[in-house]
């Protein structure tokens, strides 16, 4: 399956969805797809990357283990970022009237695609 | 997207896996494939094909830093470096955190053996992720080899043209450094030396005069010097430069050579730990000059809401904060940290420093601190990103959730076990939020 089709599935499944994207810890987006031109994650992979490496750390100061999920809320959108293994994170966006938690189902549902294809 | 994919990532790509990202490239010309094949490219040393490949892409996708950082190490193993350096640089400008440039950047300038700019990249580096091991390292390398140098004396007694300030400021922060890890080792007289070169360079430098004011500071609380007898006042240095100078540094170079006779003299190596304490501060004292020596800075103007934060000590910790606010920040507090699963709540300044908090209070000083930077930088990546102002931040990991949240100038960090009903708790933070917004 291809990574594009997992992030289409997941979009459409959730109302207020904006964008989601398959990203490398390295901050190297793997694939991405958007229904709001100003939502681009090929540009800020790299702030992603920093906002999950931000959420480990705090794992770790607070003695929590490892991070499974981050969800950064803003006054323009909702961005959850959940870990697929050690290397990659998926994350949606979702306008603030979405659906968060049918965006945390659906991308909780997507993981193990992502996982199947990455190994 | 086949797995082969990722395959070209790792060190041992080969040509198979370069057939098939340069077909996957000639599918859809416009995706970001060409990152991944240049560095195939360049893994396998074809540098040319390499170059190419991430040139045209670049063409297309300009803002694309991890291309970026591909191109620079093409150049950078081809032998280019000057190329490098300004493709890292490139890099920077679109995303200053980005770890990968500082730390190839931080090479180069190593194998310049310009260390001060080494030293300067892995401290941005520490800055953003301080546990990285390697780049320790690295800055321990190039703080030592900086330090050696010193010994012959790199800010040499001539005249600074106008050309040469750039340079200078460079080595101004490096030395900086060096003068903290010989004060962290209790070398005063070397500390001073360092700060007493660097201010005949700059004498209009606050910060410098602050950190001599500190050693003042510190030789009287450690050799037990009567502060009556002190012929000068830490508050000397923090005044703007005036005739005084060269005999306030000479005062202060002599006292600190008095108490230094107590440490020991030739221990100049300094260890992990010296690195890391001195990471640790980096920086914040600089931002204490700033505020202290502007004042009307337009702190509502600044996009960082941290660095918005209002010294909490002047609204609502003592002695201004009025009783009754106290308890109803305690009470909202409680309220909240009565949720089940809820096992500490506590709301910090703009310093980290702890205002109120309920449950469990050990360690909130570290903790709190550590949390504002944590919010602090992901507000950054935020701005960067153009989502607006950043207002919640829940992280959940194995054993619990973290919750951050803005509100005003403060931030409120609640930590939950992983029972927790998230509904929940959004549901009790909504209101403790509106509560907390009543007594403001």
């Amino acid at each position: 399956m291809d990574f594009k089709k997992i992030l289409e599935e997941t979009l459409s499944n959730v109302d207020g969805a904006i964008g989601a994207g398959l990203v490398g810890m390295d901050g190297i987006v793997i694939d991405q797809i958007s229904k709001n031109s100003s939502f681009d994650i090929n540009a800020v992979g790299a702030e992603y990357s920093s906002i999950i490496k931000n959420a480990m750390r705090a794992s770790s100061n607070f003695g929590l283990g490892n991070t499974a999920e981050i969800l950064i809320t803003t006054d323009k959108a909702t961005m959850i970022m959940m870990m697929v293994g050690q290397s990659y994170f998926v994350t949606l966006a979702i306008n603030l009237e979405g659906n968060l938690g049918r965006g945390r189902l659906e991308l909780k549902k997507a993981i193990p695609k992502f996982e199947k294809e990455l190994t | 997207m086949p797995a082969g994919y990722f395959k070209s990532f790792a060190k041992d790509s080969n040509t198979s896996e370069i057939t098939e990202l340069k077909k996957k490239l000639e599918d859809n010309p416009d995706s970001l494939v060409f990152a991944p094949l240049a560095d195939a490219y360049r893994k396998d040393g074809n540098f040319e094909e390499a170059m190419r490949v991430c040139k045209k892409g670049l063409e297309k996708h300009p803002t694309y830093t991890s291309a970026r950082v591909v191109l620079g190490r093409i150049y950078q193993e081809n032998g280019k470096v000057e190329d490098a350096i300004s493709e890292f640089k490139k890099v920077l400008e679109l995303d200053t955190e980005n770890l990968m440039a500082h730390s190839l950047l931080g090479s180069i300038f190593m194998s310049k053996s310009d260390f001060q700019a080494a030293i300067e990249e892995y401290q941005k580096i520490l800055t953003l992720n301080p546990d990285d091991e390697d780049t320790q390292q690295s800055l321990k390398l190039a703080i030592e080899k900086a330090a050696r140098e010193h010994k012959s004396p790199i800010l040499g007694k001539k005249e600074t043209t106008a050309s040469e300030k750039k340079n200078q400021t460079k080595e101004s922060t490096a030395s900086v450094t060096i003068a903290d890890l010989y004060l962290k080792q209790g070398h005063f007289d070397k500390a001073v030396e360092v700060y007493q070169e660097l201010l005949a360079n700059d004498p209009q430098n606050l910060m410098l005069r602050q950190k001599l004011a500190d050693i003042v500071d510190r030789q009287q609380k450690e050799s037990a010097i009567d502060k009556a007898g002190s012929k000068f006042n830490k508050n000397e240095f923090i005044q703007p430069p005036d005739q005084k100078e060269d005999v306030i540094v000479d005062e202060v170079k002599n006292k600190a050579q008095q108490s230094g006779k107590t440490k020991k003299e030739d221990d100049s190596k300094f260890t992990n730990e010296d690195i890391l304490q001195v990471m640790r501060r980096g920086g914040k004292d600089d931002v204490v000059i700033e505020e202290k020596t502007s004042p009307s800075a337009p702190l509502k103007n600044d996009s960082n809401p941290a660095r918005n934060i209002q010294n909490p000590q002047s609204k609502l910790t003592a002695p201004k904060l009025q009783a009754e606010q106290v308890d109803g920040l305690k009470g909202i507090l409680a309220e909240l940290n009565s949720v089940s699963g809820i096992i500490r709540c506590f709301l910090i300044g703009s310093d980290g420093i702890n205002i109120v908090s309920m449950g469990e209070t050990s360690n909130n000083a570290d903790l709190g601190k550590q949390a504002l930077a944590i919010f602090q930088s992901t507000h950054r990546s935020v701005s960067q990103m153009n989502q607006g102002k950043l207002q919640q931040v829940l992280v959940t990991a194995e054993t619990g959730h973290i919750l951050l949240v803005s509100f005003l100038t403060f931030v409120l960090i609640v930590l939950a076990n992983s029972n927790i009903n998230l509904g929940l708790l959004r549901l009790a933070l909504d209101s403790a939020i509106k509560k907390l917004d009543k007594i403001s």
